[in-house]
Formats: C-alpha cells, structure tokens, sequence
C-alpha cells in the first residue's frame, strides 16, 4: 500500500509529460492534415526521374 | 572568381572553385589541412571532418551525383528559365511598393531543409538591390524586400529558378494561416482535456465505488490532489477560452455562453480546491472535480466539432486571386503573319483580346472559344466533376480548367466582372448582412442567460433556506443543466451544412439567412430567356424585307463573333462593303452602296426594343437611323427543365413565367411546359409589379431569373435567385446565385431549406423541452452536477447529429434529381 505514496505522484508526473508531448505534436503540424499525410508515402517524389519529368 | 560572382551567389558552393577550396562546400581550405576525399578520379581536398563525412554519407546513398547537380545548377545562371508571370508588367500586379522599396511574397517549392532556405536567400542578397529575403521553412514562402521597382523581379525569378527553386507569387495565406492556428489551439485543447478527464475518472474510480472509507485519510488526500493538480491543467489550459470569453462579454456589459459556463467551472473549481485544502475533502465531502472536467471536454468537443465545419466551409471559398491563373497569353494579330504571343496580367485582358489557355491553365475570364476543343473541368464552381467538352463558338466561364487540348479564345468580359469576380462580391455580402442579423440572435440568447443565471440564484436560496449543505450542488447542477449549448452550437452547424450542401451543387448563398427565407414560399416565378430557354445559335427575321440578310452578311464580313457567324452562315450574295468598323460590345458599322448601315444592339441602331437590330443612316429621322430589319435569335427549352418544374410541382409549389420577351414567344413556351400563369412583354417595372399582385394575393416568391434585365431589387417579396453568375444582377442583388446552369439547382436549393427549417424547428423543441422538463428537477435537487453535465452533453450531442444530418437530406434530393 505504502507503495502508492510514491506511484500515484509518479503517475501524475508521467501523464504531465504525456500532455507535453501532445502538445509538440499538435504544434508542430503533425495533426494539420491527416489525409495529406497519409497519402504521402505514396508518392514518387524521391525519384530523380520523378523530378525531372515534372519540368517541362 | 570574380567573373564567377556575378552569375552566381559568393557564398553558395562555387563549382570551379572547388580546385582551391573545399570540395563539398567550397570555403577556403585553412592552411596545413590535408584531407582528401576521391572524387572525379582525383583527390579533391576538403576543408573539414564535416564535409568529409558529409561527402562519404552522399557517395553511400547513392546521391553523389548531387556534386555534378550542382555545378550544372550554379554554373549555368544564364541558361535558367524566368517563368511567365517575372515579367515586369505581369509582376507589378504582385508586388507592394512602399517608396523606394517593393515587396514581394513568394511560394517557394523545392525547399527541403534549413540548407535550402539559407541558400535561397543569400542567393537572393547577393543581388545589389535587393534588401532582405527571408525565407519561412514550415509555410514554404519567400519575403522579399528591395528598392526599386517592377523591373527587378525578372533577375530575381532568373536568379531563384538559377538555384533551382521554383517560385511563383504567394496567394492568399493569411486566412489559411489563422485557420491552422485556430485548429491547432482547438485540437490542443480538446485532447488535453481528453486525457486530463480519463486520468481524472481513474484516480475518481476509489470514490465511486466508494472504496473510499477503507483507505486512510492520507491516501484520500492524496488521490485527490493528484486530481487537483490535472484539473488546474484543465482548467487553465483547455478551459482557458471560456473564462476569456466571459471576461470579454462582461467587460461590454453582455451575457454570452460563456458567462454561465465560466461561473459554473471557476465555481466548482474554487469549491473543490477550498475543501480539499480545509481537509473537509478528505473528511468524505464530496468535490466536483469529474464533473468539471467532463464539462469542459463535451463543451469543447461541440466547439471543436463546430469550428471544423466552419473551417471545412471556409477552404471551399476560394478567393479571385487563388481562382486566376497568374498569368495569361494573349494574342496579337500582327498583319497576316503568324499572331504575336505576350505574357499579360489576367487582369489586364479586355473584351475582344484573344487569348490562349493550353492543358493545365485555367480560363482567366469569360470567353468563347475560337478554335481548337477541349475537355474543362468547372468543378470549382458548379461542383460537376465530370470534364466538359467545349468546341468552337462554346462559351467558358473564368476559373474552369483546360484538362487536354489548346483552345484559342475571345474574352468577353473582364476577369474582375465575369462569375470568378461574383465570387468575392456574394462572399462580402452574405458577411454584411449576417454582421447585420446577429444583434436580434444575441438579444434573444441574452434573455436566455439571464434567466438561467437568475433560476440557479433562486435555487441557491431556496436551499439555503432549507438545506445550506446541498445549496451550491444544486446550484453547480442547474447552471451546468440549464446550458443553451445545444442551441447555440447546432443553429450554425445546420446553417453551415446546409450551405455546404448546395456549394455541392454550385450554389452559393448571397445573404446569411437566403435558406430560412427561402424554406416558406409558395410560387416560383421564372424568367424566360437564359432560364427556361436558351439561344441555339440560328437567327430569325422578325421584322422587315427577306433581302436584308444579303447586307447583313456583307455588314459582318471577316468578323470573329458567333453571332456574326451566324448571318455568315446564311446563303445569300454578299454586296461589297466599304468602312466597315466594328464598335466592340455595340455591333458594325459599313458602307453598302452609297448608304451607311449599322447592325447590332438596338440603341447603337438608333432604334428600340431587343434583337439585332439593322438600320440605315437617315439624317432626317430624330434618330439619324431608320430601321430596315430586325433579327431575333432562336432559342430552344433547356433539356432539364421539364424535370425541374415537375419537381417544383411535386413539391407543391406554383409556378408562373415571367419574361420581356414577345407575348406570343411566351406564350409558346407555357403552352409547352404545362404554365397557366404567364406573361409577355415585361418592363423591369413590370416585372416588379407582377411581383408585388402575387405578393399581396399573400404568397411567398422565389423569383429565378439570370437576371440581364432583372436588376430590381425584391424587397420584402421574397427571395431570389440568379441562374449564372455573369449579370450584374448575380453579383449585386440576387440573393443566391446557381453557378451551375441547370434548372434543377432550384428545387435542389428549395428541398433543402426545407429539411433545415424542419430540423430548426425540432432542435428547437427538443431544447425547449429538455430544459422545461431538467430544469425544475435540478432546482428541485435530484439531479448531481456530474449527472447534469452528462445530460446537457447528450442533448447537445442529438441536437448536433440532428442538425448535421442535413449533409444527408442534401445527398437523398441531389439523388433524386440527377438520377440520370
């Protein structure tokens, strides 16, 4: 039992942090656009020859 | 060096430099350094660990062709394209002056990485003029600033396109900007209040399942605060716009929403904490922290849920500037020889240009095409997905897409008037009168708050008087249960589905409350030409002798109009014509025979009523015109009215044809489509006061029309609605506007308003209701704060399904509307 003096402030502590890192991911744009991000695996953008043919 | 300087930026990595400096970045090897790396069959000297590595790791991915990239990018400035829109006068329509210095906002693409946009801009200030480039990474877009004027860009765009950016003018951002800003902040809110109250419910669980009295004091303590410091989280945080709100409101003297929720919050906040530091809390008097944040999370999900319809309804608005291309060419006929190409400002072209749009350009104004066909896509603006073909003597609208194909065209109206221009023009209205209609909602919602801040006041004393240890639950509970939210969030929400159903269907509301108006009429009445019927393209000759089709002919010889097509097409002999002159937007004017004749709009003619009119010059006449002949266009029943009027039917509607047009034309027509209630020959004010008789005999108007000669204003008749977005009357007066010329948009619009009214009025109710029947049992005591929260989420929660279930009712009429 004793044990929880310790576990429920560690508990509080852990979520604080949890909010932290919602926060960052919220801020840097990472939930912005979930169809967007989703779709860009998909692309061939990394391919040189992808690049090339998008200039006339 | 020196030579090199000029052509490319000093401090980016010069090619041929690399002999004497480092290989990879091309600063000055500092003396006694002697790494190598093997590059280009030789080893080429390095000026750092860094580089080394950064070499190595480009020649392990595969990448280290990026050297030979390099030198061709940089050492060949002279060979980079300046695209289209970096001329000087294209670029003046983009560029903000401020005395001495311009501005610019670029979009930049092909920006990858801190590296990229510090080479965008020292490459750019390396240029003598100009004064600072600042590039934003995360948004992609370039602020330039230089003195000078217009006729630096091209080196700028040269010197960009030289470092292998692509650029063109930034479009409207900052609408954009403070969305995403306004969705992060909401976004952050509601999941920070998500966790906050599941933690908070585990750490309650004890209380509830009233394990409570086993554990010591101490452990009591403790699990509460543990709650205590997640609620100040919640509190200050997520909660935060609440208290603003209330703080704003009460500063201007006004009760909004906010001010019940923010007293009903900082009153269960304050409370728990002062229990819980009194160390009544861990004694087993009960605090309020689960209810509070429970509150906060549905109220937040509802605002959340709220503002990204809005922000749904805002990205699908696009403004003139983001529906223009950048840039348009336009043709000029030089003699007989092939015609001359320039780079103009779509805002520059006027009527009787001839432009060019090839595939993936878009129209810049209304045009007809001349030559070639083409497949477009209008989505933007009638939201039709499927291409459109379009030929000779078809005419576009601005904003539509050339999906394959080269079409060379005639513009027919100025970009700033054509239906892109409509679209900013019915934007600013509609704001202007909800600016105008909203006093009299917040007069109403202020009589709300008062009274549910004066009940929970009554309940207060009340208890007080008869039982003070349960006097602020019962006020906490009325405040939270007697909550309007419902109705404050699902009115908007209905409203913005309901006009994101018809942007579906192109059609886009001139006023804020066009569809609650819209719902009650009873007649349509619709106009005639451009409505019902439109011109095939033959012409007929109403008035005067058989053989003034030989001079018309002759008159429109070599002209380039499909009206002037049309009496070419005719096979009489043409006599010779001399002086031929055409006066752009009026008609022609020629020498036949010793005789001087015009043909065109019958004021240029000198003479009166509609059609083209011919006349001969007759300097006896008070006019100087007599008339010879008159040719009317024939026109034939758009394909999908039929469908529509026996929609409008079905929906028990009546309707009546209204038209200036001749009696007997008019008459035609009713006979055809089944009218009992027609009219000819209708001035304007003629129309208006046939509006004013249905009005008086107490009927609610819809008045369809595309409006060339409709311009009256309604008043208080009814309701409008212009079928096109080209006239005038689109774009000043009408008070919703059907981008998409199709007669079936008008009980698609009727059925919806419909189905928003019916649904108002059941949230309504339903409102009323759940407050009538949950307010006396929370004065009453029997109902707990946490309960109260539950069921105000819940009404608000049905109330705002409800109304969003309007998306659906729009997709069940367009259904049954375009079956086909």
């Amino acid at each position: 039992m004793e044990s929880l003096i310790v576990l429920i402030p560690l508990s509080v502590l852990l979520i604080l942090v949890a909010l932290k890192a919602f926060l960052w991911a919220v801020n840097s744009g990472q939930f912005d656009d979930l169809e967007r991000e989703a779709a860009r695996i998909l692309e061939d953008d990394d391919l040189p020859s992808a690049k090339e043919d998008r200039s006339p | 060096m020196n030579t090199l300087s000029a052509t490319a930026p000093s401090k980016a990595p010069p090619c041929s430099a690399a002999a004497e400096g480092c290989y990879h970045c091309g600063l000055p090897i500092p003396p006694g350094q002697v790494l190598t790396v093997p590059a280009e069959g030789d080893a080429k000297p390095v000026c750092c660990h860094g580089c080394e590595a950064a070499y190595y790791w480009l020649k392990d991915q595969g990448l280290d062709r990026y050297y030979a990239l390099r030198e061709q990018g940089l050492g060949h400035a002279a060979k980079a394209e300046v695209p289209a829109w970096a001329s000087p006068e294209v670029a003046a329509r983009y560029i903000t002056k401020d005395g001495e210095e311009a501005e610019l906002v670029l979009a930049l693409s092909g920006l990858r990485c801190a590296a990229c946009a510090w080479l965008a801009e020292k490459g750019l200030e390396t240029l003598p003029a100009v004064q600072q480039a600042q590039v934003q990474l995360a948004t992609e877009r370039l602020h330039l600033r230089w003195t000078g004027d217009e006729s630096a860009v091209p080196a700028i765009a040269e010197r960009l396109s030289a470092l292998g950016f692509e650029a063109a003018p930034a479009r409207s951002e900052a609408a954009a900007e403070l969305r995403r800003r306004e969705h992060r902040k909401g976004l952050a809110r509601l999941g920070i209040a998500a966790l906050v109250t599941m933690q908070i419910m585990m750490l309650s669980l004890a209380d509830y399942l009233d394990l409570l009295s086993d554990l010591t004091p101490a452990f009591r303590q403790l699990l509460l605060w543990a709650q205590a410091v997640l609620a100040t989280v919640l509190v200050t945080f997520s909660a935060a716009p609440f208290f603003q709100g209330a703080w704003r409101a009460l500063k201007q003297q006004q009760l909004t929403m906010d001010v019940p929720i923010a007293l009903a919050l900082g009153l269960a906040y304050v409370a728990s904490i002062m229990l819980l530091a009194t160390g009544k809390a861990a004694q087993g008097a009960h605090v309020y922290f689960d209810s509070l944040v429970m509150f906060t999370f549905f109220l937040l999900a509802g605002r959340y849920a709220e503002a990204q319809l809005r922000h749904q309804f805002a990205e699908s608005d696009p403004t003139l500037e983001d529906l223009l291309p950048l840039t348009a060419l336009r043709l000029r006929r030089s003699g007989t020889e092939e015609d001359a190409r320039e780079t103009v400002h779509p805002l520059d072209l006027s009527p009787g240009d001839r432009i060019l749009v090839s595939a993936g350009q878009s129209v810049p104004c209304e045009a007809i095409v001349q030559e070639g066909s083409a497949a477009l896509r209008l989505d933007h603006l009638t939201g039709e997905a499927e291409p459109q073909p379009r030929g000779p003597g078809d005419a576009v609208p601005a904003g539509a897409t050339v999906l394959d194909g080269v079409l060379t065209m005639t513009v027919r109206q100025p970009a700033s008037e054509g239906s892109l221009a409509a679209l900013p023009a019915l934007l600013a209205r509609a704001r202007q009168s909800q600016a105008g209609e909203r006093p009299l909602l917040d007069r109403i919602a202020r009589h709300f708050f008062a009274f549910q801040l004066l009940v929970a006041l009554g309940a207060g004393l009340l208890w007080l008087a008869l039982a003070p240890e349960r006097a602020f639950e019962i006020v906490l509970a009325t405040l939270i249960i007697a909550c309007p939210c419902a109705l404050s969030l699902a009115t908007p929400a209905a409203r913005t589905t309901g006009a994101l159903a018809l942007r579906q269907q192109g059609l886009r509301l001139g006023r804020g409350d066009s569809l609650e108006r819209l719902a009650p009429i009873t007649r349509v009445v619709l106009d005639k030409t451009g409505t019902l019927t439109e011109p095939t393209g033959a012409l007929t000759c109403v008035e005067g002798p058989a053989s003034a089709w030989a001079l018309t002919k002759a008159l429109e010889r070599d002209i380039d109009h499909p009206l002037a097509r049309a009496f070419q097409a005719r096979p009489e002999a043409a006599p010779p014509v001399s002086a031929q002159r055409v006066v752009v937007g009026q008609g022609v004017e020629g020498c036949i025979d010793g005789h001087t004749y015009r043909l065109g709009r019958p004021r240029f003619a000198g003479a009166e009523g509609t059609g083209v009119v011919l006349s001969q010059a007759a300097p006896q006449s008070p006019s100087g015109w007599t008339l010879v002949a008159r040719f009317q266009s024939q026109e034939a029943l758009r394909p999908e009215v039929p469908e529509a009027l026996a929609a409008l039917r079905a929906q028990g509607v009546k309707l009546a044809l209204l038209s200036g047009d001749h009696p007997d034309r008019v008459a035609a027509v009713a006979r055809e489509l089944g009218l009992e209630t027609w009219e000819g020959d209708a001035t304007p004010e003629g129309k208006l006061e046939a509006l004013g008789r249905f009005h008086a005999a107490g009927e609610r108007i819809l008045y369809v029309g595309d409006g060339l000669n409709d311009a009256p204003a309604l008043g208080g008749a009814g309701v409008s609605l212009a079928l096109g977005a080209e006239s005038r009357f689109a774009q000043d007066a009408a008070d919703m506007v059907s981008f998409r010329r199709d007669l079936r948009t008008v009980p698609y619009a009727l059925g919806v308003a419909r189905c928003l009214r019916r649904r108002l009025h059941r949230n309504l109710l339903w409102a009323a209701g759940y407050n009538v029947a949950a307010v006396p049992l929370a004065v009453a005591g029997l109902v707990t704060p946490w309960l109260a929260a539950l069921g105000m989420t819940l009404s608000s929660l049905i109330v705002l399904v409800h109304a969003q279930r309007l998306a659906q009712d729009g997709d069940r009429l367009r259904e049954a509307l375009w079956k086909a």
